[in-house]
C-alpha cells in the first residue's frame, strides 16, 4: 500500500539516524579535554577575527560572475559532449561558435580590467 | 510504481506561489533576487515533471529547462549587477526606498 | 550540408546584428574616448546590412533549423521594421550619446543584442526560440536603461524595470510551462490541435493562457501591466526610450499575435475577448492618464501605452485583417514614434531639459525639428495623409468586420482624446515665445538624416498604397 514511500522513509531515516549515530558514538568514546584553541571556529588556519558577519569585497562578486558565466557554461557542453559523436561536425562547429561568443565576454572582461585583483 | 505527476506539479506550484510572493512583499533587493530565482525553478520541475510523464521518449522538456537555468543564471548576475550599482550609490538595497521617480 | 546551410540564411540577419554588436563592444574599448562616431557608425552599417540581408533569406513557410524559427511573409516584415527601427535609433541617438557620455560600447552592442532578440521573437517556430528571444531582448533592455551610470534616476529606472521584467517573465515562463504540459509539445504549429484535442479541464488552459497574456502583456506595455512605464521611460537614457518604446512593443506583438493567431487559432473565438477588453482599457488609460503629465519622457511613456491599446485591437479582431492592420500600424508607429523620439533627443542634447516648457518656441528656434514634430504628433493621432491614420483605418475597419464595433468607436474616440495632450505642446512649439534661457537646436548630421527618414517614411506610409499591400502579404496563415 505505501508503494513509493517506503523509498522514501528508508531513506529519511538512514538520512538521519547516521548523523546523529556518529555524534552521539563520538561524544561517547573521546576524551573531553577542552582548550582555547581547540574551542575556536576552524577558519583555514587564520585567527577568526570579529563578527562573521562583515562586508565583502566588492571584487569577490565580480570574479562571482564570471564564475557564474563558464559554470553555466559546462550545462551546455556536457550534454553535447555525450552525443558528439552522433551529432557531427555542424555540432562542432556549434559549439565553437558558442565558445567564441563566451571567449569575446571574457576579453571584454580582460579590457575592462575585471581579472586584475586590486 | 513511481509517484504520479500531479504531485510533483503541486509541488512547482507551491514553489512558484511562495517565490511570487517573496518577490512581491519584500523590501531587500538580494531577497526579491532570491525569490525570482525560486519561482524559475518551480518551473523547471514543471518542465521535468511534464517531460517525463507525457512524452518521455523526447527530451525536449529537459532541454527546455536546461535554457531556463541559463537564462536564469544571466539574469541573476545582470540583477545583482544593478543592485551593486545602486549600493555604491546610495549605500541601501531596500527597494521601496529608491523612488525619486514619480509624477 | 548544403541544404543546412540554406537553412541558415533564414537567420543570418541576426548574425550580422550579434556579431556587429560583439565588435562594437571589443572595438569601442580600444578606440576609448573616440569610440562615439566610428562606433555608431559600425552600429549604423550593422542595422542596415541586417535589413539588407533580409533580402537573401529564402521564402518559406515551414520551421527550418530543427523547428527553432520560421521564415514566412510575417516574420520578415515584421524584422524589416524593427531593423529600421534600431537604425533609426542609432542614428537618432548618436548625439545623445557622445553628449551625456553614454558608455558606447556597451550601448551599441546591446541595442544590436535586442533588436536580435526581438528579431527572433518575430519568427520564433517553437516555445523555445520564442522565450529565448524574450529574453535575449529583456536582458538587454534592462542593462540598457540603466546604462548612464552617474545618473541616478537611469540607475532606478534599470532597478525598477529589472525586477518588474523579472517576475513578468517568470510568470510568462510558468504559463508557458503548462502549455507545454497540456499540448506534449513546444513547436506553435502542433500547440493548436493539440490544445483543441486535448481533454485537459478548461480552467488550466485559462490559466496558462492568462499567464502568458500577463508576460507579454508586460512587454507591450499594456494595462494593467503597465506600472513600470512611466518610471522607466523618464529614466532611462532617451534613446534607450525610444528604442523600449518601438522595439520590445513591436516585438511583443509579434510573439502575440504568433502565439495566439498561429498557435491557437482555432480557439480564436475563446481568446480574442481578452485581447478586446486589454485593447479597450490600455488605450483608455494610456490616454488619460497622458493629459496629466508634465515631462515629455513621461507624457510619451503613457502615449505609448494607448498605442499598444490601439496594436492590440488587430489581435482582438482574431482574422487575417486584423493581423494585417496590426503589423502594419507598427510599421506606421515605428517611424512616427521613433521621429517624435529624435526630435526629443535633439532638443534635450541641446541642453534642454525634458518638461513640457523646454519646447516653447520650438518653431522660432529650429523651424524644421518643430515642423517634424507636428508632423509625427499629427501621426500618432490619426490625421489624414500621415501614416497613423491609415494604420488607425484598417484596424477599425479589421474591428468592424469581426463584429467588435464599440471597439472600434471607442479607438476612434481615443484618437480624439489625445489631441489634448498632444495639442499642448504643438501650442508650446508654436504659440508660446522662447524663453530667454532655452538654446537654439541644431541637429548633427546623423540626427537630421534620423529625422527626414522617419518623416519620409510617416508620409510615404500614409499616401503610397504599397504599403498595404506589403503588410496584406504578411499574412501568417501559409
Amino acid at each position: 500500500m505505501l508503494g513509493p514511500w517506503v523509498d522514501l522513509l528508508v531513506f529519511l531515516i538512514a538520512g538521519l539516524t547516521f548523523p546523529v549515530l556518529n555524534v552521539v558514538l563520538s561524544s561517547l568514546l573521546r576524551r573531553d579535554y577542552p582548550y582555547p584553541e581547540k574551542v575556536m571556529p576552524y577558519e583555514s588556519g587564520e585567527d577568526p577575527v570579529g563578527d562573521a558577519r562583515v562586508r565583502f569585497r566588492v571584487s569577490y562578486y565580480v570574479f562571482a560572475m564570471l564564475f557564474v558565466v563558464f559554470d553555466v557554461e559546462t550545462v551546455f557542453l556536457y550534454p553535447w559532449a555525450v552525443v558528439l559523436r552522433e551529432l557531427g561536425l555542424f555540432a562542432l562547429i556549434e559549439i565553437i561558435v558558442f565558445i567564441g561568443l563566451l571567449l569575446v565576454g571574457l576579453y571584454y572582461a580582460y579590457k575592462k580590467k575585471v581579472l586584475r585583483w586590486v | 510504481m513511481p509517484l504520479p505527476l500531479p504531485y510533483f506539479l503541486v509541488l512547482g506550484a507551491l514553489m512558484f506561489a511562495v517565490g511570487a510572493w517573496g518577490a512581491l512583499s519584500r523590501s531587500n533587493a538580494v531577497r526579491v533576487l532570491m525569490s525570482i530565482e525560486l519561482m524559475l525553478n518551480a518551473v523547471n520541475i514543471n518542465l521535468v515533471a511534464f517531460n517525463r510523464y507525457l512524452t518521455p521518449s523526447e527530451l525536449t522538456g529537459q532541454i527546455f529547462s536546461i535554457f531556463v537555468i541559463t537564462i536564469a543564471a544571466a539574469e541573476a548576475a545582470l540583477g545583482l549587477a544593478i543592485v551593486l550599482m545602486i549600493a555604491r550609490r546610495r549605500g541601501a538595497i531596500d527597494i521601496n526606498k529608491i523612488n525619486t521617480l514619480r509624477g | 550540408m548544403n541544404a543546412l546551410g540554406n537553412e541558415l540564411l533564414v537567420i543570418l540577419p541576426e548574425m550580422v546584428l550579434v556579431a556587429a554588436g560583439l565588435v562594437a563592444l571589443v572595438w569601442a574599448q580600444f578606440l576609448k574616448e573616440r569610440a562615439a562616431g566610428p562606433v555608431a557608425g559600425l552600429a549604423a552599417a550593422g542595422a542596415a546590412l541586417a535589413l539588407l540581408s533580409l533580402l537573401l533569406v529564402p521564402d518559406g513557410t515551414g520551421p527550418v533549423l530543427f523547428g527553432a524559427v520560421k521564415a514566412d511573409g510575417f516574420s520578415l516584415f515584421v524584422r524589416a521594421v524593427l531593423y529600421a527601427g534600431a537604425l533609426v535609433v542609432v542614428l537618432g541617438g548618436a548625439g545623445y550619446v557622445r553628449k551625456f557620455q553614454v558608455p558606447v560600447g556597451e550601448f551599441y552592442c546591446l541595442l544590436l543584442l535586442a533588436i536580435a532578440g526581438g528579431g527572433f521573437m518575430a519568427q520564433a517556430a517553437n516555445l523555445l526560440t520564442f522565450y529565448v528571444g524574450l529574453e535575449l531582448l529583456s536582458l538587454a533592455s534592462y542593462a540598457m536603461a540603466g546604462l548612464r551610470l552617474d545618473d541616478p534616476d537611469s540607475n532606478e529606472a534599470a532597478l525598477k524595470y529589472f525586477f518588474n521584467g523579472a517576475v513578468s517573465s517568470a510568470v510568462l515562463l510558468f504559463g508557458l510551462s503548462w502549455l507545454f504540459g497540456l499540448t506534449g509539445t513546444l513547436s506553435l504549429a502542433e500547440l493548436g490541435p493539440a490544445l483543441a484535442a486535448s481533454g485537459a479541464h478548461p480552467a488550466l488552459l485559462v490559466m496558462a493562457v492568462t499567464l502568458v497574456i500577463g508576460g507579454l502583456g508586460f512587454k507591450m506595455a499594456a494595462v494593467p501591466f503597465h506600472l513600470w512605464v512611466p518610471d522607466v521611460y523618464q529614466g532611462a537614457p532617451t534613446p534607450v526610450t525610444a528604442f523600449l518604446s518601438v522595439g520590445s512593443k513591436g516585438a511583443a506583438l509579434a510573439a502575440l499575435l504568433r502565439l495566439f493567431y498561429e498557435g491557437m487559432g482555432p480557439l480564436a473565438d475563446r481568446w480574442t475577448v481578452y485581447f478586446a477588453i486589454l485593447a479597450a482599457v490600455t488605450m483608455t488609460w494610456g490616454n488619460v492618464s497622458a493629459l496629466l503629465q508634465r515631462n515629455i519622457k513621461r507624457m510619451m511613456g503613457y502615449s505609448s501605452i494607448a498605442q499598444a491599446g490601439y496594436l492590440l485591437v488587430g489581435l482582438a479582431a482574431g482574422s487575417d485583417h486584423g493581423v494585417w492592420a496590426a503589423v502594419f500600424y507598427l510599421l506606421a508607429y515605428t517611424f512616427t514614434n521613433l521621429g517624435a523620439f529624435t526630435v526629443i533627443m535633439a532638443v534635450r542634447s541641446a541642453g534642454g531639459g525634458l518638461d513640457l516648457d523646454s519646447f516653447s518656441g520650438l518653431a522660432r528656434r529650429s523651424p524644421f525639428l518643430a515642423g517634424a514634430l507636428l508632423v509625427f504628433f499629427l501621426s500618432l493621432i490619426g490625421f489624414p495623409f500621415t501614416a497613423g491614420f491609415f494604420g488607425k483605418l484598417n484596424l477599425i475597419g479589421a474591428a468592424v468586420n469581426s463584429g467588435l464595433v464599440w471597439l472600434a468607436v471607442l479607438t476612434a474616440i481615443n484618437s480624439v482624446i489625445s489631441v489634448g495632450y498632444y495639442y499642448g505642446v504643438v501650442r508650446n512649439m508654436y504659440l508660446r515665445e522662447p524663453g530667454a534661457d532655452l538654446p537654439a537646436v541644431s541637429l548633427e548630421g546623423s540626427a537630421r538624416l534620423a529625422t527626414a527618414v522617419a518623416l519620409v517614411m510617416t508620409l510615404a506610409v500614409g499616401i503610397l498604397p504599397q504599403f498595404v499591400s506589403w503588410a496584406q502579404a504578411a499574412s501568417l496563415l501559409p
